[in-house]
């Protein structure tokens, strides 16, 4: 069995630097922040550090819910999702993750864009 | 704001001249560049300190790495605010640097990136800062407590080698102080009186200072336990006058006097020998430094309410004076007036330390007045309360009815000391008692089961038994119509000692080295107080 990307990269302890990173450029970020007005930060970040780590094949910790439903009143739109997918691509980036194992993130993350944007 | 030179087109800052100082004062770094080209245009001070180089004309290439660049033109592209962390030596210390770089428009034409940059606190790095902190608290809390130990055993040390010191030195001065009483019975020359004078009032000195500095060590580990007892104020000062008197040369010119504002006060609870020895010390030094004129010794009712009255105590004299500024140092331990004083007039220095300490143990506090040149006044005022017992059953006993009553009376003296047996004896030897002698507490049980005694004078500090576990022996094997009266004889001044005698059943304590008269006294008002109980 080869090894998991989730693994190569250092497992949780990475993950979650990232995605922490991830969601201080979403914040940065004028467009993107106005979502998250409501949201807990913090139960949000441990729910997409599982997330993604289920999805690059650590231990499956993701207890969310349909991520269809979820978003869904969020009303997000195709560039606001291209963006957020851009910092994915940066944080990533930054925490060392090889631009080969970037690319097959984002192309799972974007086979998810269905799921996510339900806005024209 | 360092500049790279005037051609630039640079507006943002051109219409407020104040601007770049404003700039210099902030605490984190900035850093101003076009937007395309990455050429740095101008930067703050503190940015000049963490990048030493000279950074004008440069490109952003120059100082952050190509990673970071490459992203930063990335956020510039999307319009994004890009953050960044770097590591780097600033002065003695590695910072992390929090940058974050955005683009500012001024117009269609004019983009500019502003850097910000600022060390890193954030809420880890305080934690670990702090945690350092803590840890070198906790060394220093360690080092300080083994510090306090140390020095609390070198006092603790002090006052021991103090205590020990002061007991070894009575028992030599109990051997001269008593011989040169018993010096004084034989036929003597003028001159040899005039000798043994001195030798005698060098010896009471040297006791005196031997006193002061247990005393001394007593205050300092807060040993001293004031003992109240119905006192007459009057006879207590006009004792200490003639005490003080008595070391006066009858050639002195000053005028020694006692000043009563009223004709009789109450008797009133008062530790006397305490209070008389603060007296005694406030007088002597009076005495000490003044040549001519008086010295007074003045005692003022104040008020006198529900039971208690306040009084208050002055020594008034005529003498030198202190300065202003001095006064507060006459207190301090071991200084004197100035070091010329202790050439002049000798003391330890102690004594104004010893007597403000024991003032303050009865609730107030020794007040200075002087005026160099024309004298000092030492008071203070103490609260007392008037003593229940107020009648005064005098016993006005003089030495020849104290040497008569013990004629016939058998006394044992225990001292393994053969010069303090010889003293003791010697004190007696006027008042035809019988004189038994032992060396040691075995000794003393048996003359004790030999012979009817009626007195005894019992050491402490003996070998094969001590004056502690004889007494209590002694005290067992008598019947219930018949007690000895025991006293200790010790040159052990401490509380502790006291109380042990009583607690092992003796009636009294004398320390060594004693007056024979004091003595006498003791024993015939313990005599007394036997046949009066």
């Amino acid at each position: 069995m080869s090894e998991t990307l989730y693994d190569k990269y250092g497992g949780i302890e990475t993950f979650s630097a990232v995605v922490s990173n991830f969601y201080q450029k979403v914040l940065d970020s004028e467009d993107l922040a106005p979502y998250f007005d409501n949201v807990n930060m913090e139960n949000l970040m441990s729910h997409q550090t599982n997330f993604i780590s289920t999805a690059l094949g650590g231990p499956d910790n993701y207890k969310g819910q349909d991520l269809k439903k979820v978003h869904a009143p969020y009303k997000i739109t195709v560039p606001h999702f291209q963006e957020v997918a851009e910092l994915l691509e940066e944080s990533l980036d930054e925490a060392g993750v090889e631009q080969e194992d970037i690319n097959s993130i984002i192309t799972l993350v974007s086979s998810l864009m269905d799921q996510i944007v339900s806005s024209a | 704001m360092y500049q790279v030179h005037n051609s630039s087109k640079l507006s943002i800052n051109s219409t407020i001249n104040l601007l770049p100082e404003l700039l210099d004062d902030l605490d984190h770094a900035l850093l101003l560049c076009h937007c395309k080209t990455l050429k740095i245009i101008e930067y703050n001070k503190i940015f000049a300190n963490w990048y030493t180089s000279e950074l004008t004309e440069q490109s952003l290439d120059g100082i952050f790495d190509k990673d970071v660049v490459r992203r930063i033109k990335n956020a510039i592209l999307k319009k994004r605010k890009y953050r960044f962390k770097i590591e780097r030596v600033i002065g003695p210390r590695k910072e992390h640097i929090d940058f974050n770089s955005k683009l500012i428009s001024i117009n269609e034409q004019q983009n500019y990136l502003l850097i910000q940059g600022s060390i890193n606190s954030t809420e880890a790095q305080l934690t670990k800062m702090i945690q350092d902190h803590s840890i070198i608290a906790v060394r220093n809390k360690k080092l300080i407590e083994k510090a306090i130990d140390k020095a609390e055993a070198a006092n603790k040390a002090k006052s021991m080698f103090l205590a020990s010191m002061s007991h070894e030195l009575r028992t030599p001065m109990n051997g001269i102080l008593g011989m040169v009483q018993q010096f004084y019975k034989t036929s003597l020359t003028a001159q040899q009186i005039d000798l043994i004078e001195t030798i005698e009032s060098s010896g009471d000195q040297l006791l005196a200072i031997i006193n002061q500095v247990l005393d001394f060590s007593k205050i300092e580990n807060n040993k001293i336990e004031l003992h109240h007892s119905p006192t007459d104020l009057k006879e207590l000062l006009e004792d200490v006058i003639s005490l003080c008197s008595a070391s006066v040369k009858s050639t002195s010119s000053i005028d020694i006097k006692s000043n009563f504002t009223e004709y009789d006060y109450p008797k009133i609870l008062v530790d006397d020998v305490r209070l008389k020895q603060v007296l005694i010390n406030l007088l002597n030094n009076a005495i000490k430094f003044t040549k001519q004129g008086c010295v007074e010794l003045k005692l003022s009712r104040l008020s006198s309410f529900n039971q208690c009255c306040q009084f208050e105590f002055s020594v008034i004299d005529t003498g030198i004076g202190i300065e202003q500024e001095k006064i507060t140092e006459l207190f301090m331990p071991f200084t004197q007036y100035d070091s010329a004083t202790t050439r002049s007039y000798g003391g330890t220095g102690l004594g104004l330390s010893i007597s403000q300490e024991l003032i303050k143990l009865m609730g107030s506090e020794i007040i200075v007045a002087s005026t160099v040149g024309q004298g000092s006044q030492f008071s203070f005022t103490l609260s007392l309360p008037i003593s229940k017992q107020q009648s005064t059953t005098e016993l006005t006993q003089n030495s020849v009815e104290e040497i008569s009553s013990l004629k016939g009376k058998v006394v044992l003296i225990v001292d393994d000391n053969n010069i303090n047996r010889k003293i003791a004896t010697l004190a007696l030897d006027a008042t035809q008692a019988k004189i038994l002698t032992a060396i040691n507490g075995l000794e003393a049980i048996e003359q004790f089961k030999k012979h009817s005694i009626d007195i005894i004078l019992m050491d402490i500090l003996m070998p094969i038994m001590d004056g502690y576990e004889a007494t209590e022996k002694i005290r067992q094997l008598e019947t219930t119509e018949q007690r000895t009266l025991i006293f200790a004889l010790t040159a052990s001044a401490s509380n502790e000692v006291g109380e042990q005698c009583l607690a092992a059943g003796m009636d009294d304590i004398m320390l060594k080295p004693f007056k024979f008269d004091t003595l006498l006294s003791k024993i015939n008002q313990g005599l007394t107080n036997k046949l009066a109980p």
